[in-house]
Parts: C-alpha cells; structure tokens; sequence
C-alpha cells in the first residue's frame, strides 16, 4: 500500500513538471504583453523596459523557463503577482482555503444526497418516488451550475425570498466584533447557497450510480439469501445491499474532488467567493502569469490527487482489490 | 505672473476589466416619440430620491490657496452638530492591487489609498488647489520655485510626525525610474525638492508653465520612516503594500484579497476625527450582483453604476442616487490608415449613420450627452460651437455613394472596386454600456450598408493592439485629467509610433495650434487656440465622439452631508455622517 | 389486406405500432401546417432564389440562404415522411420467426426504454427547430426594434417573452440560440471523439513502451483542469469565432475517449477471433479498422452521445463567463449572461429562466438519449 502511494507519487512528480512546461509556453506564445498593462500613455519607454526587467520578461525565453522551474521545484518560490504586486504563494495561501472549504461541504453534500437519494430510488424500484427520482437527479445533472446559482439567488437571496446572504464569505460588517459561536453560524449562512449549488450536480450524478449499483446487487444471490433468511427489507438493503453496492461510489469521491474544484471557477464568481476559481479567472484575464502557471500547477494536483485518493478508497473498500 | 489657464488633457485610467463602467449622462429627452407610440424613457423618477448635484465647471487654474471648500470643512467639524459611529459598505468591481501609492494600478487602489494618504494639496469641487498636508504655499519673484508650509501637526498612523522630509523622500522615489511610477512625467519639470526646516518645502523648476502647482502636488506623500531604506526597485513588492500606514483621515485595518478591504477612523486626525467609525469596501465583481446587493441592502453605496440598473433600483425608496458629472467621454476610433477609413468624407458619412442620441436614450437611458468633440465639457477649454454631424442616414448614403460606395452586387453591403465594405469594431471586455452600444452601433451601421464584426476583447490585450495600430475601428473612452495638452492623443509626431495616438491622426494645423497653445500662459488667448485646434480635429473625425456620460452614484439614505462631485465621490467623505437612531451597524 | 392498412397513420395504428403512426403523422401535420401559414415564406424563398438565379441584382445573403434550407427542407421531409410510411406499411408486420439483425435488436431494445425515447425525441425535435428556425422564430434574432421604446418590454404576443436590452425579441432568440449549442456539442464531439478514437487505437494497437509513452501523455492532459485551459487559451488568442471555440472544446476533451477505446483494444486484442486474423498476416490497419474497432464501437457511440451533453453545458459556462460566440449571435449561455439581471425584475424574469430551461432540456435529452443507448447497446456497460 504505502509502495503504491509513493510510486504514484513519483509518477505524479513528471506529469506536473509536463504541465507546467506546456502551460509556460502555451501562455509565451499567446499575443499581447502583461506589462501593457501598467503603461500610461504618459510612461517612457525607460519605465516600460524596467517594468519589463522586474519582471523578468527582457530575458529569452529558454532562460525565462528554466529560472522559473527553479524557482518552483527547489526554491518553492512562485514568483510575483503581476496585478496584485504581492507574492503568488501568499494569495493562493489566503485563497484554497476557502475554496476547499466550500469544495469539501459540496462534497458533503453531494454523497450524501447522492446516496441517500440513490437508496430510496432504488428501494422504491419503478414506483412514482423512483420516477420521480431518476427524472429530478437527470435534470440537476443536465443543469448549468452558473443557471441554478441564479435560480437560487432569485429564489433565496433576495429575489422571492431574504433568507440567505447572496454573496460574501462572512458579514463583512459585523464579522469581526461577533462571538465564535455566531461568527460559525454566519458562515454556514454564507457558505450555504453556493455549497449546495456546487454539490447538487454531482448529487445528482452520484444518485444515479447508486441506483444503478444497488440494483444490480439486489439482484445477487446473497441478498436472496438474506431475504430468505427473514430479513425485514430494511435490514436487507442496509446490512446487505448496500454495503456492497457503495464500493464502487466511493472511487467517484477522489473524482468529483477535481469537478468540484473547476466548478467553483464559476460559482466564486456569482456567489463572490473569494477563492481559486476568481484568482483563477481574473489572472488568465489579465495575463497574470505567474499567477496563473501557479494555479494551474494547483488544479492539476488536485486532479491527481483525487485520481490516487479514488484508488487508494477503493482499495481500502473492497478488499478484492490490491494495489500493486 | 501666473494667470488662470484652460487647457484639456487626457490621461488614461487604464479601465481593465475590473473598472467601473461608463455611464451615462443627458438630461433633456427630447427625442421625438415614434408615431403612436408612448413616450417613455425610463429615468430616475418616481421611489428613489435624487440629488442632482450642481455642476461645477473647470475656473481654470488658480496658484493661490481656495480654502472655501476647506472652511466649510472646518465649520462642519467645529460646529460638531452630527453623531460620531456608523459603518459605510462600498460596493466595488474589482480587487486593489496594492495599496503603497507609487505602484498602485487601478481604480480601486487609489480610490483606498486616497484616503489613507494626503497630498500636499487636495482638489476643492470647482477644480482648484486647497490646502491639505501644505497649508499653504507660495511662488517665488522667478515663478521657478514654490515653497510649500505645512501643517505641523500631522501624524502618521503609527504615531511619527509627518514633515519635510518625508515630502523629499516622496518626490525622490515618485521620479526614480526603478520605482516605475506611472505619473513619473508629471515630474519632469521639477529638479529638485529642497527641506528648508521640518515643515517647510521647496520645488525648483526647470521652467515656467502653468501647472507647476499641479505638478508638485501630485502624488501621495510616503512615509520616510518606513519606506526610507527600501531600495527604490522593492518597493514594488514590499510588504507596506499589503499593510499601509498612512497619514489620512482613515487607518488601515485589514484587507481580505478578493473579499474586502476595511479602515477605520483615525482618531489622531489633524483635523478632527471623521464622523464615520468604519469604511468597508466590498469587492464584488458582477455587476448585476453589486446592484442587487445595494437593493438588498448588504451594499450601500456604488459609484458609476451602470445605468441600465436604474429600473430595479429606482423602486427602493431607502437609496439616493447623485447624478455627477463624469470625467470621461466614449468615442469610436477609426484607424486612418486602413483604405476604408482614409477619406473624410467617409468618415462623416460614418458618424452621420450613428444615431448618437438614440445611444444615449436606450443604454444611458438619457444620463447623457452627445460628445461633440475631444474635450470634455466640463473643462472651461473646450469650444461650444464646433460643428455638428447630426444623425441623417439619407446624407450618409449620398456621401458613402459620391465617394464611390454602392452596392453592387445586392449582399446589402456596400462595395467598391470589388471590396465591401465591412471591418471589425472592438471594445473592451467588462464595460457593460460599451459591450452594448458596439453592437447597436453595428445594427445601425447596417442599415446604412456598411458591414461590422464585433470582436470585445480583454483591455490589455486590445491596448496594445491599439497602440500598435492594429485595428480597424474601436469604441473606446478617455478619462480626463485636469492637466497637459492634446499632443499624446492627436499630434503628428506620434501618428507612426507605438503611441496613444491610436488613428494614426495628423494634421498641420492641429499641430501648429496645439504646439502654441501649450506654451501659451495667457488664458485667453490659450483659449482661443486650443478652440481652433478642436474645430480641426472635429471637421477631420478621426473618432465618432460618441457621448460624455453622466454617473449615477447610490447611496443608502441613512447618510447624512453627502456631496459628491465631479473631481471624486469621495471628496467630502470625512464628514459623512449616520444619525444614531438611523445607524444600522 | 384492406384499404385502411395502406393509409399511413390508420395502417399504422391498426398495426399496433401507435408510437409510430403517432410521431409520422404529427410531424407531417406540423410541417404542412408550417408549409400553409407560412407560405408568404416559402413564395418569398423561391421568388427571391429564381429571381438570384435569373441575374436580377436584389440582396442576397446568408439570411436569405437561411430561409432557403429551410424551405427545401419542409417539402422535401413531409414528402420523405410520407414516402416512407407508405413503404412501411407495404412490408409485413415484424416476423419474429427469422433471425433479426444486431441492428433491430438494438432498435427494440430502444423503443421499449420510455426514458430513451423521450430523449431522442427532444434531440430529434431540436434539430427540427433548429433547422426551421426561420419559420418558427417570428423575428430575426438580431433585429434590434425602436432601440429607446422597444427596450425590455414585457411578454406580450407579440414578443412571447418580451424584448431585451437592445429591443431585440428573447423568443426568437433562444430559438435561434438552438443552433449554436447543437452545432457546438455535435461538431466539438465529433473532433474529440474522432481524435481520442484514432489515438487510442493507435496506443492500443501496438501496446509496449509507445503505449506508455501515449498514455503518460494523456496522464499530463487529464491532468489539466480543462474549464480553466479552456478560458485561457480563448481569453489569451483572443478569438472567439464559433470555430476556434469549437475546436478548442474538441481539442481539450479527447482523451477520456482514447483511453476507453485503448482499454478496448487491450481486451479485444486477447480474444481468439484477432489472434487468427492477425496469424493469417493481415495488415495492421486492417486489424485495427475491421477487426478492433467495429467490435470497440458501442462503448464510443454511448460515450460520445453523453459528451454531447457536457460539452453542450461547457458552452454554455463559456458564454455565460462572455468568452463564447460573440454578440450580436444568440447563444442559449449568452442570452443568459446579458439578461441574468432581469431576474429580479417583475416582468422579464422569464427570460433568462427561459434560456437557461433550454439549456436544461438540451442536455437532459441527450443524457436520456445516452443512457437508452447503453442500455440498448450493451447491457454489461449498465452502472
């Protein structure tokens, strides 16, 4: 096991080293120049190429690469914000936090619906509730999650209804003068709507899985069994059924992590969210290089990560599996 | 002998995607209804009160301290019949860069840090100088030196006197080329700053023109303390930025990238403390969000809201809007070196198809003038009497043909020798009223045969662009500073290089008056060229100008002593106050 | 056999395939009810087109060249339609006493799945609205109306769902908005699938280090957050032609097929029927197009309809961020984007509802129409 873990790491080591080295140069190839812009119509050019220089962009390209990837890889060092003049490391420190808490509450949100609804789909077999079910969970599923954000905003932040803040992490006002416990309710209050818009999609997706997983297990032979036994339905489908059925759900977990993670791309910029995803818009908006190679560097382990947190559930799961 | 001078400039607010949108302005609507149809500009009437503040026009530059503005300050604080507390949440659009004045880019940045730093002097409404950091000032026999007197009793937040040195130092960084100031021409004519005692200041001059005041005064002044053993080319990235410490009205507090930015008041104020305990600005990007959020009241003030929120916002009785006067106009560049726009003629034709009034009427919903040419009315240089290209698509269609443009071959497009005539319009992404009239200007244009592709692009990208001449036509907008002359935008030295002078403009006569205006010291006089030099500009049409907008800027009720003017929303905002009964937070 | 049996619909309900008889005779209703109350259309078509034809100079451009498929297009499917249903009731009734084709199977599989066909019914019923858009929409979707007067007005029917900003009717344009996000998910997926399809092959086929070599390459792909690489490369060229996004979207979504298809080929490349074919010397391209990939095929068609979807919703996140088709061409993400502030109005909350609804039908009925496939095509693929 721990073997696995560390060859995959290994591995995962020259994949982000190859997505690094093709989003350098994809970004060097592309038109127009950060510097423009900070230049004034009234600037010399003696101001022009010292912006330049700070910013190591007066050095050819190969050098440019290199001194980045040493940067990176030995010096942890990601470079300066071009736009917020402040070190990238710094913002993206202040910033995952707060996306992988929203992600992470998304997450929560989506197994566990996505199973619940899944079991009672599946109980309830060809009955209204399962229609019912099978027809919600497809059309979430189909759903843009920038469209349902402002369905909910309309619906609960003020449209319809005020029951929810409609953007914002926290009370900007009186966050900081609240006690803890009120300063926890007013972010469960914030995080609320964009989590659940966040998670309801891969809710939906999960919930069709599990209908289908648990279908087929119902079908086996020891669940026959356990019902001959004299097994209330209940006791069946929890003791038995789904115990089983579940296994192949949870690889979907270390999967959805990365979904989720590009999701908020969006959903942080209706709900304005400070994380990831804006950090992530603004700086391929403003050609904020270092910024963004540094993200991009992020989102890609997190897309590895969850690939390797899928096996490593899946073999912690099911012990048929072994990892080699 | 220093007179009162008029002149135009223009600077650039570079408005990245972040930046507030141009709004609208007009008053009068006197479009002629369409037959049959009710007559309905939806405006700012009904539930929302409003404040329509007075217009204060440019008087020219003055030298001397105008401290009426200054003593109303003053009574309003010594009278002391308002509440001290309450809490103001600033909508904004985007996120400060950072927050150290000398390499701060971007509206937001100085709209913070203006309040966190004094200049020496500071703007009054009617444009001229009043006292700030300097409480006076005065010119030598020469004109070559200004000694500036200042205040003594200013503080920096951390408790240090603020003093001469610290304006020296100020001046030393703001022209050092490592540092990459943005404004670092603005310095050019100053050779140095001499400290003759603790709170007295010297300029010296390398020459004698009419904003030497103006150019001495720009720029937040930095503590020396602090930032003294910087080395000039960190400064950028020191941590002061994230962290400032200022010597203004309100303190720093803490800054929430992407979230918000708070400060509070500075109690030490030489002055007097503000009225307000807390200022909060609040980023939040989409425009349709901040405009709900001021209706729901999470946000209670944003400036420049685009108009077309007008009809959601005007049923809530607890917000005012102040309609300003806007520092900016919009314009539609024509590359005049691309063979379809070569010809005036064309060019005419091209504005005479533009329904500008109707632009103002549907996107700017009559918050709006038409710009007639490249100064801004606000500024007491610009020439009421240029000539006009009133909208008549019949006389556009006679030139387009006298100029050999018909259409031949029945696409609806106009051609000639083979060519149609079709070209792409750009603007810039995250400007909500130009995103619009682009592709109104495109359905116009249509009608008169002429072919456009819309392309809205990111602002660096399409400034660049620009400067490289790489475009065929754009809908742009200048915001208007206060200061230097129309060489960068319109002179032919700049027409083949990499310069603002996107179109590639040029034209002797222009060049001749413009070149004697900005040397000229009589006002009058200066006047009358720089009259001449619009008419040029305006009969050659290198731009459409398209229209100088008005700014609606809302704020919650709750606020008492709200003046907002044309020089900055924020000019009075030390003396805003919330009575306490009506205090919210 | 009676004189009802031949008569479409009646042959056909008598015949016991209602759903049939059903779905031919109301498409031909509507597109001869089309043909009737917009035959000013039709006249106006084929006047304008003889008269291009003649050498009479009047304006003729891509509107008109619009309307013209269109037109060919009513005639020609009623006339199709009824063609074939004419034929169908010439041919017995289904005998279940010989061996039916893979193909049938699978048809009848299908035609039992409630769900599926409702999917394809959408699908079918889109590219219909899609193709007679001018027929169907009551205005041009780019006409801007009295630009002061005609802005934001209500729903009324005239402007079904009222006007937006720039006068122009929202009906009209989320019709027309159809073709965007069909062109798109069709077209995108075609070039992924195509693409992922050839390089699996390819890296399945000869297996050893060119695989691992091709498959670490798809590892850095996967390893892309494609939403974020997307907007970079679109927000960086700044290009945003329908094609460029297209091709992009199609560039960046390929792999996942090329990894199901190698894993088909490792499978079938074990199986005796290849390893004999192989042994009498076919070429490699034979082995890889004959042999390998009509047997990979099924899980490709049921992959690439579900893409459809995603990639239909991956549109619409473009548009919706403004980096989709440029105004002032509809598309269902940027009618949503433009007209996301209206929400909150009294009167025009419909519009944007409107546009994102259709977003939603679009792709539920193309995940219908994935899922009755796999079910259809192959039952092992069911979880």
């Amino acid at each position: 096991m721990l073997s696995f873990i560390l060859r995959r790491l290994l591995i995962a080591i020259p994949i982000l080293f190859g997505l690094l080295t093709v989003n350098f140069f994809l970004i060097r190839l592309a038109p127009g120049d950060p510097a423009d812009l900070y230049i004034d119509k009234d600037m010399d050019a003696e101001v022009k190429a010292n912006i330049m220089k700070s910013m190591g962009l007066d050095q050819p390209v190969h050098i440019q690469y290199t001194r980045y990837l040493k940067n990176v890889f030995i010096d942890f060092d990601f470079g300066l914000s071009y736009t917020k003049k402040a070190p990238v490391k710094d913002l993206i420190l202040e910033a995952v936090p707060n996306t992988i808490q929203l992600s992470l509450l998304a997450l929560g949100i989506q197994i566990f619906l996505g199973i619940m609804i899944g079991i009672f789909s599946a109980a309830k077999q060809s009955t209204w509730i399962d229609g019912t079910a099978r027809v919600g969970s497809l059309f979430f599923y189909s759903m843009p999650s920038f469209y349902l954000a402002l369905v909910f905003i309309f619906i609960f932040a003020g449209g319809v209804f005020y029951i929810f803040p409609s953007s914002g992490m926290v009370n900007p006002v009186t966050y900081e003068s609240m006690s803890f416990g009120e300063k926890i309710w007013d972010r469960i209050v914030h995080i609320f709507l964009p989590a659940i818009t966040l998670g309801i999609g891969g809710a939906a997706g999960m919930s069709r899985y599990m209908r289908g997983e648990l279908l087929e297990v119902i079908r086996q032979d020891y669940i026959r069994t356990a019902r001959a036994k004299g097994l209330t339905e209940t006791a069946v489908l929890f003791k038995h059924a789904v115990k089983n059925a579940i296994i192949p759900i949870i690889t979907l977990i270390g999967l959805s992590l990365p979904v989720l993670f590009s999701g908020s791309v969006i959903i942080e910029s209706v709900f304005a969210w400070p994380g990831m995803g804006r950090l992530a818009v603004e700086a391929a908006f403003q050609r904020d290089y270092p910024m963004f190679l540094a993200i991009n560097l992020i989102f890609g382990t997190v897309v590895i990560m969850g690939s390797l947190i899928a096996d490593i559930l899946y073999a912690v799961a099911d012990p048929k599996v072994r990892l080699s | 002998m220093n007179p009162f001078f008029r002149s135009l400039t223009v600077i650039v607010l570079f408005w990245l995607g972040m930046s507030l949108s141009l709004t609208s302005c007009g008053t009068k609507k006197t479009t002629t209804p369409a037959p049959g149809k009710p007559r309905k500009i939806l405006g700012l009437e009904g539930g929302a009160g409003l404040v329509n503040v007075s217009k204060h026009k440019d008087q020219g530059h003055s030298h001397k301290v105008v401290t009426t503005w200054t003593d109303k300050l003053k009574k309003f604080k010594e009278e002391k019949k308002y509440d001290e507390g309450g809490t103001l949440v600033v909508g904004i659009k985007g996120d400060a860069s950072t927050l150290l004045p000398v390499t701060a880019v971007g509206v937001t940045s100085q709209q913070v840090y203006s309040l966190l730093f004094l200049t020496l002097t500071t703007t009054n409404p009617d444009f001229s100088h009043g006292p700030g950091l300097a409480k006076s000032w005065e010119f030598s026999e020469d004109q070559l030196q200004i000694t500036f007197h200042l205040n003594d009793n200013v503080f920096w937040h951390d408790g240090v006197k603020t003093t001469a040195h610290d304006v020296k130092f100020s001046f030393e960084r703001q022209r050092d080329p490592k540092v990459a100031w943005s404004a670092i021409k603005w310095k050019d004519h100053i050779s140095k700053c001499e400290v003759i005692d603790d709170f007295t200041v010297k300029f010296y001059f390398t020459k004698k023109y009419p904003y030497q005041l103006m150019d001495a005064a720009v720029g937040a002044i930095m503590p020396k303390h602090i930032l003294g053993n910087v080395p000039p080319g960190e400064l950028k990235n020191h941590s002061f930025g994230q962290n400032p410490i200022g010597n203004g009205p309100f303190k720093f507090k803490l800054w929430k990238r992407n979230d918000r930015i708070e400060i509070v008041a500075n109690e030490k104020y030489h002055t007097g403390r503000p009225p307000l305990d807390r200022i909060i600005f609040r980023i939040i990007t989409d425009e349709d969000q901040l405009a709900h959020s001021l209706k729901i009241g999470e946000v209670d003030f944003v400036e420049a809201l685009a108009v077309s929120k007008i009809p959601r916002l005007n049923k809530e009785s607890s917000l005012v809007a102040h309609v300003v006067d806007s520092r900016s106009y919009t314009y539609l560049a024509w590359n005049l070196r691309n063979p379809l726009f070569t010809s005036k003629k064309v060019r005419h034709a091209l504005t005479m198809s533009i329904n500008r009034k109707e632009i103002i009427d549907s996107h700017l919903k009559g918050f709006g003038e038409i710009c007639k040419g490249p100064v801004s009315p606000i500024l007491a240089a610009s020439n009421p009497n240029l000539p006009e290209f009133p909208f008549d698509p019949q006389k556009a269609r006679d030139l387009f043909a006298a100029e050999g443009w018909r259409d031949t071959d029945g696409d609806k497009i106009l051609d000639k020798d083979g060519k149609k005539f079709s070209f792409v319009l750009k603007t810039n992404k995250g400007n909500s009223i130009r995103e619009k009239i682009v592709v109104q200007i495109q359905d116009m244009l249509k009608q008169v045969g002429v072919e456009v592709k819309t392309n809205i692009m990111d602002a660096p990208v399409m400034f660049a662009q620009l400067k490289k001449k790489e475009f065929e036509a754009v809908v742009v907008g200048w915001s208007v500073s206060l200061k230097t002359d129309m060489t960068t935008l319109w002179h032919s030295k700049q027409a083949n290089t990499e310069s603002f002078n996107f179109t590639s403009y040029s034209n002797p006569d222009f060049d001749k008056y413009n070149d004697t205006a900005v040397m000229e010291p009589d006002a009058l006089k200066a006047q009358e060229l720089w009259w001449k030099a619009q008419e040029v500009i305006v009969q050659d049409q290198p731009y459409t100008f398209l229209f100088v907008p008005k700014d609606i800027n809302w704020v919650h009720k709750r606020f008492q002593n709200v003046q907002m003017e044309t020089v900055g929303w924020h000019i009075n905002l030390e003396q805003w106050w919330v009575k306490k009964a009506d205090r919210k937070y | 056999m009676g004189f009802v049996e031949k008569i479409p619909p009646l042959g056909h309900f008598k015949r016991g395939e209602k759903g049939k008889g059903l779905l031919i005779s109301t498409l031909c209703l509507i597109f001869i009810s089309f043909m009737i109350f917009k035959s000013h259309l039709m006249v106006e078509a084929v006047e304008k087109t003889l008269a291009k034809i003649q050498g009479e100079e009047i304006p003729y451009g891509s509107t008109e060249i619009d309307l013209l498929i269109s037109t060919l297009f009513l005639p020609l499917a009623a006339l199709g339609l009824m063609l074939y249903s004419f034929i169908s009731l010439r041919k017995p009734v289904a005998n279940t006493n010989y061996a039916e084709g893979p193909w049938v199977t699978v048809w009848r599989k299908f035609k039992k799945n409630r769900l599926a066909m409702t999917g394809g019914l959408i699908i079918l019923s889109l590219y219909i609205i899609a193709i007679l858009c001018p027929y169907i929409a009551p205005h041009d979707p780019t006409e801007q109306f009295d630009r002061v007067y005609d802005q934001l007005l209500p729903p009324s029917t005239k402007h079904l769902l009222g006007t937006d900003e720039f006068s122009r009717d929202a009906f009209s344009r989320i019709i027309y908005g159809s073709r965007i996000s069909l062109l798109v998910g069709l077209l995108a997926v075609a070039i992924a699938v195509s693409l992922g399809t050839l390089y699996g092959a390819i890296s399945g086929y000869f297996g050893g280090w060119i695989d691992n070599l091709m498959m670490r390459f798809v590892d850095i792909m996967l390893a892309f957050p494609t939403l974020i690489l997307i907007i970079t490369v679109i927000a960086l060229w700044q290009n945003q032609s329908i094609w460029i996004i297209i091709s992009v979207i199609g560039l960046m979504s390929w792999m996942g097929v090329a990894r199901l298809v190698r894993g088909q080929f490792l499978v079938l490349k074990e199986r005796e029927y290849f390893i004999a074919a192989k042994a009498l010397g076919a070429s490699g391209p034979r082995l890889i197009f004959k042999h390998l990939l009509p047997n990979a095929m099924t899980p490709i068609i049921v992959s690439a309809t579900l893409r459809v979807g995603t990639t239909i919703l991956l549109e619409a996140s473009l548009s919706f961020l403004s980096l989709g088709v440029q105004p002032p061409e509809p598309s269902w993400g940027n009618i949503v984007f433009d007209t996301k502030g209206q929400i909150f109005s009294d009167t025009l909350w419909c519009m944007p509802l409107a546009a994102g609804l259709a977003i939603v039908i679009t792709v539920t009925g193309y995940n219908l129409l994935g899922d009755g496939l796999r079910d259809a095509l192959d039952p092992r693929l069911r979880k």
